[in-house]
């Protein structure tokens, strides 16, 4: 019975102890670094919309009934990288899309309408695009819409549409920077300057769009607080996160982020005089540049588990000695067996790692050093290149290699083994006949 | 002295208003006489063995999307450039999407060459000649010129340092849910029309270094015929031409057409994605016309029937005469309508004639659009002497104005409902840039 005590008060003792290496001091929020294919969807939204709608027609004195019929979550998708210029920003930028729709049926009382059968199918949906620069500026570009799609019939049976859609388009200028790192107690204030271009249009039957568009500057300044640490429960699990405000809480007016420490946002929440009128959150996402499974959690529960994992291994290292302290008193161990049977695992992971690991070609090996060094941008598509290159039978002979060497040098100045330009050797390459006419004009593009 | 003084200068003032008159008179009269009535456009028959030839101008480089890493570095200084060759093939039946149609068989043909740089795999960036091949056949339904359906073989070749470089070998399949139609015949004066299909694509072969697109690609297509004046080449009897512009639902335009009667054809032509998304330029090189059929069709309307006010439902009551030119009889033998995708058939009598009664049937054609869904084409064909001609029906405004005024209705209707989800964006959208 002492036995079994002892032993719960050293689990309990190894449990407490991970609790007392986390702080929430030590957390912090950095900045998220995504990369194509990130995506974050949120659930919440669909029924913020299909609310209000329903809000709407009760406000117009709308009796129709709202059923939804089909709809999609709210999803931000990281698109593309790529060159743009904002202003007087000109290079590589990050393009994020975000989606949402939802189809809702709007049914009236039996003739009470003149479309067929009382009924309408009401579309919503909502598009944004944003660009945000690769390396500091403070230029980002926007551009925001929803459309709203009705669909009917005729008494004829003739099936219509008609839209409205609302767009935003701004370019924003942005002074005061977020913070790289966020910690509890932390507060900024960024001012934005944006030129607007807001846009409503309508049309009928896939038409034209009939428009009107403004102009105006807009200067909106924003002051964000980090405030507190929190354990966020999602559907996710207890996500450790930092809860940042924006606006003047104690006006009731204000909009809430809980930050994950990774930098994305799980969850949002707008108040009006202190009602939440605005919830969404996290529910599925793909962060590719995730250290590892527990990097995302906080240091807190990786202590809990790291404690848990501590305490089973002690408890089960405990129970395997026993059990071989008592084998060895009963039976003698025939080493030579075991040596053979090392032997032969050795030989099989061996065999195991060589089949899993294909060598690397010198070729890959050369343009992976060669880009690091001189344009780490194309590394993102080095597997493709040597895929193609095998495809095409690329890089297989010699003519190949030079012909490569030399397009590097014309365009690097050093070619694949680090041979810097040497004038002298530039025409001693043989070109193929056929092919002769055109290095005058490639030649010609290539100083230029 | 007094009243003469009167007298001539009543005299004068009344001259010299004459004179005005008469000066004012001839202004008008001159313009008169130099203003051109622009021309309504009605279907017509294409002729079997009509050959344009075009120069045409390829512009690839709109079709290379800076922003793709693949194409990092791409110049193509000048558009790709050749000949295009367009051939009325033959006129024929074909079954599409459960309905048979009369439709003509084009031919498109041409090689077109230029000099591009582009990324290749490991070297980055290589210059070379790109060799456009390109044959493609399009269905184009005779009640109103509308596209069914095209095959494109196309083949591009890269010249370059090292040899040349395969860059596409395909053939591809477009098809279009309803009818991809240009002309909105009859097309009137000033008239504006919309339209939206869907096109189906799918490759067949080496896509080489192209992504085939999405298979399904909506069209929401806008146009209008305002503009009749010279067009810009010259052309015997095509002085002046109708130059029907097509834009997007944006109002951007994508495509035109310098359309004149005496070619049966255009003169000029922007083609907003003539394969691959690439558009192509084209001028009048050559015109060579078919052979005319001396046989005619003589349609005679019932004093009961308008064409161009016809009412849904109702029947279509007409007479057919065949004038022959070797003036035999046709007795027994069989004319064919096609109306609405179904053929009927009717029998000619010892004059060589029938009295046809058509319902007008359904209210809409199969494009949902905002003026152009009430016009019908009607071909009547006698197969056995391979006579055909073609005439557009009209459906009376009452047709349509329960449409109008229902989607009118629907417009006031919703004028609030994006507020609220706008709202909502814009919480999230300032909220979520971290």
């Amino acid at each position: 019975m002492k036995k079994y005590a002892i032993l719960m008060a050293t689990i309990l003792f190894l449990l407490i102890i991970p609790s007392n290496v986390s702080s929430d001091d030590e957390f912090n929020v950095t900045k998220a670094d995504y990369l194509v294919g990130d995506y974050f969807e949120y659930s919440g939204y669909t029924d913020k919309i299909v609310n209000d709608f329903k809000n709407n027609l009760n406000n117009e004195n709308n009796d129709a009934d709202v059923s939804i019929v089909e709809s999609t979550e709210l999803k931000v998708e990281i698109a593309s990288f790529e060159e743009c210029e904002l202003k007087d920003y000109s290079g590589f930028c990050q393009r994020g899309k975000t989606a949402h729709s939802v189809n809702m049926s709007l049914n009236w009382e039996h003739n009470s309408t003149n479309y067929l059968n009382d009924q309408m199918y009401v579309l919503i949906t909502t598009n944004e695009e944003s660009l945000t620069t690769q390396s500091e500026s403070p230029w980002s570009w926007t551009k925001r819409s929803v459309v709203v799609t009705s669909i009917f019939s005729t008494k004829n049976n003739d099936e219509h549409n008609v839209e409205r859609r609302t767009t935003h388009e701004f370019t924003t200028h942005t002074t005061g920077l977020t913070p790289e790192s966020i910690t509890v107690g932390d507060s900024w204030i960024s001012v934005e300057s944006r030129e607007l271009i807001t846009e409503f249009a309508e049309r009928e039957n896939n038409g034209l769009w009939d428009k009107t568009i403004t102009n105006e500057n807009i200067t909106n300044t924003r002051i964000f607080k980090a405030e507190s640490y929190e354990l966020l429960n999602t559907e996710l699990g207890i996500i450790p996160s930092i809860l940042v405000t924006e606006g003047d809480v104690n006006s009731g007016n204000y909009s809430v982020a809980y930050l994950d420490e990774l930098g994305f946002v799980r969850k949002i929440e707008n108040f009006a005089s202190n009602e939440n009128i605005f919830s969404t959150e996290l529910q599925d996402f793909r962060y590719l540049r995730t250290p590892d499974p527990s990097a995302k959690q906080s240091i807190q529960s990786g202590a809990i588990c790291f404690g848990i994992f501590l305490t089973s291994s002690i408890i089960f290292v405990s129970i395997v000695f026993a059990n071989e302290y008592r084998k060895q008193k009963n039976n003698k161990i025939v080493f030579r067996e075991y040596e053979q049977l090392e032997s032969k695992l050795n030989d099989l992971k061996n065999e195991k790692k060589e089949k899993l690991i294909p060598e690397e070609n010198d070729l890959k090996k050369k343009l992976r050093a060669f880009y690091l060094e001189h344009n780490p941008a194309r590394l993102e598509f080095l597997n493709e290149i040597i895929t193609k290159m095998e495809e095409k039978s690329f890089g297989d002979s010699e003519e190949h290699i030079k012909l490569l060497n030399q397009q590097l040098i014309s365009r690097y100045g050093v070619d694949l083994d680090g041979n810097k330009l040497d004038e002298s050797k530039k025409e001693n390459i043989e070109l193929p006949e056929s092919s002769k006419r055109f290095k005058e004009f490639m030649d010609s593009i290539l100083d230029d | 002295m007094q009243t003469n003084s009167r007298r001539l200068r009543a005299i004068l003032v009344s001259l010299l208003f004459f004179l005005m008159s008469l000066n004012l008179g001839s202004g008008l009269a001159e313009i008169d006489d130099s203003e051109v009535i622009p021309p309504d456009l009605y279907l017509y028959s294409k002729v079997i063995g009509d050959t344009w030839v075009f120069d045409t101008e390829l512009d690839v480089a709109s079709l290379i999307d800076p922003t793709d890493p693949n194409w990092y570095g791409t110049v193509i200084g000048q558009p790709l450039s050749g000949q295009t060759t367009r051939t009325v093939l033959d006129i024929k039946t074909i079954e599409y999407k459960s309905q048979n149609h009369t439709v003509y068989e084009i031919q498109q043909e041409g090689s077109y060459i230029g000099v591009g740089t582009f990324p290749a795999p490991v070297i980055g960036l290589i210059t070379g000649t790109m060799l456009v091949d390109y044959a493609a056949t399009f269905w184009y339904r005779v009640s109103d010129h509308a596209k069914l359906r095209e095959v494109t073989n196309v083949k591009i070749d890269l010249e370059h340092l090292a040899g040349v470089e395969l860059l596409l070998d395909t053939e591809i399949t477009r098809e279009f849910d309803s009818d991809a139609e240009y002309f909105d015949y009859p097309t009137l004066w000033n008239e504006t029309w919309t339209q939206t299909y869907i096109q189906n694509e799918s490759w067949d072969g080496d896509a080489g270094y192209f992504s085939p697109p999405s298979n399904e690609k909506l069209k929401e297509r806008a146009y209008s015929y305002n503009n009749y004046s010279e067009p810009p080449i010259e052309w015997p009897e095509c002085e002046q031409a109708s130059y029907v512009e097509q834009t997007n639902s944006e109002g951007e335009a994508t495509e035109y057409k310098w359309f004149c009667p005496s070619i049966r054809g255009s003169v000029v032509e922007w083609t907003e994605d003539i394969i691959l998304g690439v558009p192509a330029y084209s001028e009048l090189n050559s015109f060579t016309p078919g052979e005319i059929q001396t046989s005619e069709i003589e349609i005679v309307f019932d004093n009961s029937f308008d064409p161009n006010n016809v009412t849904l439902n109702s029947m279509m009551l007409f007479n057919i005469t065949i004038n022959l030119e070797n003036e035999s009889s046709l007795e027994n033998e069989i004319i064919r309508i096609n109306y609405l995708g179904e053929y009927t058939n009717w029998t000619l009598n010892q004059s060589n004639s029938v009295s046809v009664n058509l319902s007008s049937n359904i209210s809409k054609d199969s494009t949902t659009t905002l003026y152009d869904w009430a016009s019908h084409g009607i071909v009547i064909e006698l197969e056995s002497h391979l006579i055909f001609t073609a005439f557009t029906i009209t459906l009376n405004s009452s047709t349509i104005a329960e449409g109008i005024a229902l989607r009118s209705e629907s417009l006031d209707l919703m004028t609030n409902w994006v507020d609220g989800s706008f709202n909502s964006i814009t919480i999230f959208g300032e909220q979520t840039r971290w």
